[in-house]
């Protein structure tokens, strides 16, 4: 169904640039050419049959795209991995969800051939090998007819892994059909329009990245410009000789591009701004309204059910607001005993809308606890007021938000509470001076033992991602016992929780 | 030039700590000590870090030019910067 809209869009648009890739330009109708000849290769060379789930373990570029819609195009799911995972993070991940092949490149592959038991070595996907370059590129349209799987609307395009708060990953499942509705009803609260050219910054192992920055464009036949990774003068530079008009990024990269000295038209063709993965402080779009004339607004979502609420061009700046439901998405505000809250009133968030996924892979009574009445409960906090306008207060579930990306506490939890001489853990987000959240472990540790920061670190890192290592480490004697990381973090308003612990000291200090 | 360069040790230090929030004493951080020791080096921090530094000291750091392993040494990062030859006199900065 995904590949076909492809098609259709190609169809329309075949001379249209699709994706700009450094110095790869491919065209619409290129773009299907390739799809087709790697879908081709897929299913002949390697059998992949409908249903099978491929991970993909790449950066932002044009490989991802193609190797996307390829699957699609034979009913295979695309399951997208964070490339800053280590490989027993992967390990623990394919256990529990098996993909048939990975998609990978040279520079990355390393944890796969770690993890040859799992994946065979022929099914890592290097996209440098000739016979793999090759299907991903072929020099002809000779195979462009060939028809693949039809498939079924509700058949999974895609799985995409989120984290809990249990030290377990989840896998949220996405229909063809939940996609295209998505990138239907996004199109229309943003206004997308095919010619428009997009910058693809945010990852694509990212919900938002994939369906915000590289789908959504690509249905609407609109032009993505990819950028593997964040460097500001680079970004500046793709902005301005590709006269980007629509930006998706993070507050973070709001902030680090606001801290350069660069001049107030930097961005003056942009359009449309959308700040995602974690709330924009107020001070932070002000600043780039008053430098930019760039009025950032703020879009919330999440892996589940993709893209909520998007702030109006023309809302004024208010800390906590994510703006107005896109079309065909419903929120509502509920109390703990699941009754509505009159407008003005604090409480859960929970959502019901066509992009939303069925439910979370093999967790049955999870899906139990998440869905109420047919509506996905958030975990976030919030309210909505007379104008429809929602604002988020605080969050409900268990869970840290570092720079956009879910991090499971109970997972840097278990890793710490192996090591000797720690009675236990706590790991929590907390904002850091710039209101950004980071990553905070409280551990308690014996009376007879001496732990230092440098210890922790090295021994996370053995079992952890990089940015999964806390940043503010501190020993205790006990755990507070109202430290239970469920604790309310406020959108937009100034939190300095760090202020009275910024001693490195050992318990026993 | 050893006080300029001490300087920028100090000042390095000062910046690593503040703009990643660390909470670690600055004296209890060795110049010499690998970075990856104490922090998680992830592509945020690193980012935020670069940032600050070229805030710090009115330089410009190519990214994709600088190599880890200078980002693994404050005193190797300090040489680099010194090299850069921008920065202003410490009596610019709060102690």
């Amino acid at each position: 169904m995904i590949a076909e809209r492809l098609e259709q869009t190609a169809a329309r648009f075949p001379d249209s640039i699709a994706l700009v890739d450094g110095d790869t330009r491919i065209s619409y109708l290129e773009l299907t050419w390739r799809v087709t000849a790697f879908a081709r290769y897929l299913k002949q060379d390697l059998a992949l049959a409908p249903g099978e789930a491929v991970g993909f373990f790449l950066p932002n570029c044009w490989q991802f795209v193609v190797g996307f819609f390829a699957v699609a195009k034979i009913g295979v799911v695309c399951m997208p991995f964070n490339t800053r995972w280590r490989a027993s993070e992967l390990e623990s991940c394919v256990r529990r969800f098996p993909v048939s092949a990975v998609v990978t490149s040279q520079e990355l592959r390393e944890p796969w051939d770690r993890l040859g038991e799992l994946i065979p070595p022929e099914r890592v996907l290097v996209i440098e090998k000739p016979e793999v370059a090759e299907a991903l590129a072929p020099e002809s349209s000779a195979q462009a007819d060939w028809r693949g799987h039809q498939s079924a609307e509700k058949g999974i395009a895609l799985n995409l892994m989120t984290s809990g708060s249990t030290g377990r990953p989840r896998v949220a499942p996405r229909s063809h059909r939940a996609m295209l509705a998505g990138a239907t009803n996004v199109g229309q609260a943003v206004g997308v329009r095919a010619g428009q050219r997009f910058l693809a910054i945010v990852p694509f192992y990212h919900s938002n990245g994939l369906n915000n920055c590289m789908f959504l464009p690509l249905v609407h036949g609109a032009t993505i410009v990819v950028m593997k990774k964040f460097e500001p003068r680079r970004f500046v530079d793709l902005v301005r000789t590709n006269k980007i008009q629509v930006l998706i990024v993070s507050p973070l990269i709001l902030r680090v591009l606001g801290d350069q000295n660069l001049d107030a038209g930097s961005f003056s063709s942009v359009e449309v701004c959308l700040s995602s993965g974690a709330p924009t402080p107020r001070a932070l779009a002000e600043l780039w309204q008053d430098r930019f004339a760039i009025r950032v607004r703020q879009l919330y979502g999440s892996s589940e059910t993709g893209t909520i609420s998007i702030e109006p061009a023309d809302a004024p700046i208010r800390g906590g607001s994510v703006g107005t439901p896109v079309p065909c998405v419903e929120v509502r505000v509920l109390d703990s005993a699941g009754g509505e809250r009159a407008l003005g009133e604090v409480g859960e968030i929970v959502i019901r809308g066509p992009a939303m996924m069925p439910g979370y892979v093999g967790e049955p009574e999870l899906n139990a606890r998440v869905f109420t009445g047919g509506y996905f409960r958030t975990g976030d906090v919030g309210k909505l007021d007379e104008d429809g306008n929602l604002s988020i207060v605080g969050r409900k579930k268990r869970t840290i938000n570092f720079g956009g990306i879910q991090v499971d506490p109970g997972e840097i939890e278990a890793v710490i509470e192996k090591m000797p001489g720690i009675r236990g853990c706590r790991a929590l987000g907390v904002m850091d001076r710039r209101q950004s959240e980071i990553i905070k472990a409280v551990i308690e540790v014996g009376d007879e033992h001496n732990r230092s920061r440098r210890e922790v670190v090295e021994h996370c890192r053995r079992f952890l991602a990089e940015y999964k290592i806390p940043r503010v480490i501190d020993f205790v004697n006990a755990i507070p016992v109202d430290l239970t990381g469920k604790q309310l973090m406020a959108w937009g308003s100034s939190s300095d929780e760090l202020s009275s612990q910024q001693n490195e000291k050992t318990a026993t200090d | 030039m050893e006080t300029i360069r001490d300087d920028i040790l100090v000042r390095v230090r000062r910046v690593l700590i503040d703009s990643l929030s660390l909470n670690i004493e600055e004296d209890d951080l060795q110049y010499s000590e690998s970075l990856d020791q104490v922090i998680g080096l992830d592509s945020l921090a690193v980012l935020e870090f670069i940032a600050a530094l070229e805030k710090e000291f009115g330089i410009t750091i190519e990214q994709e030019k600088l190599e880890l392993s200078l980002l693994r040494d404050l005193s190797a990062l300090a040489d680099y910067i010194q090299s850069l030859s921008a920065a202003p006199p410490a009596s610019d900065t709060p102690a």
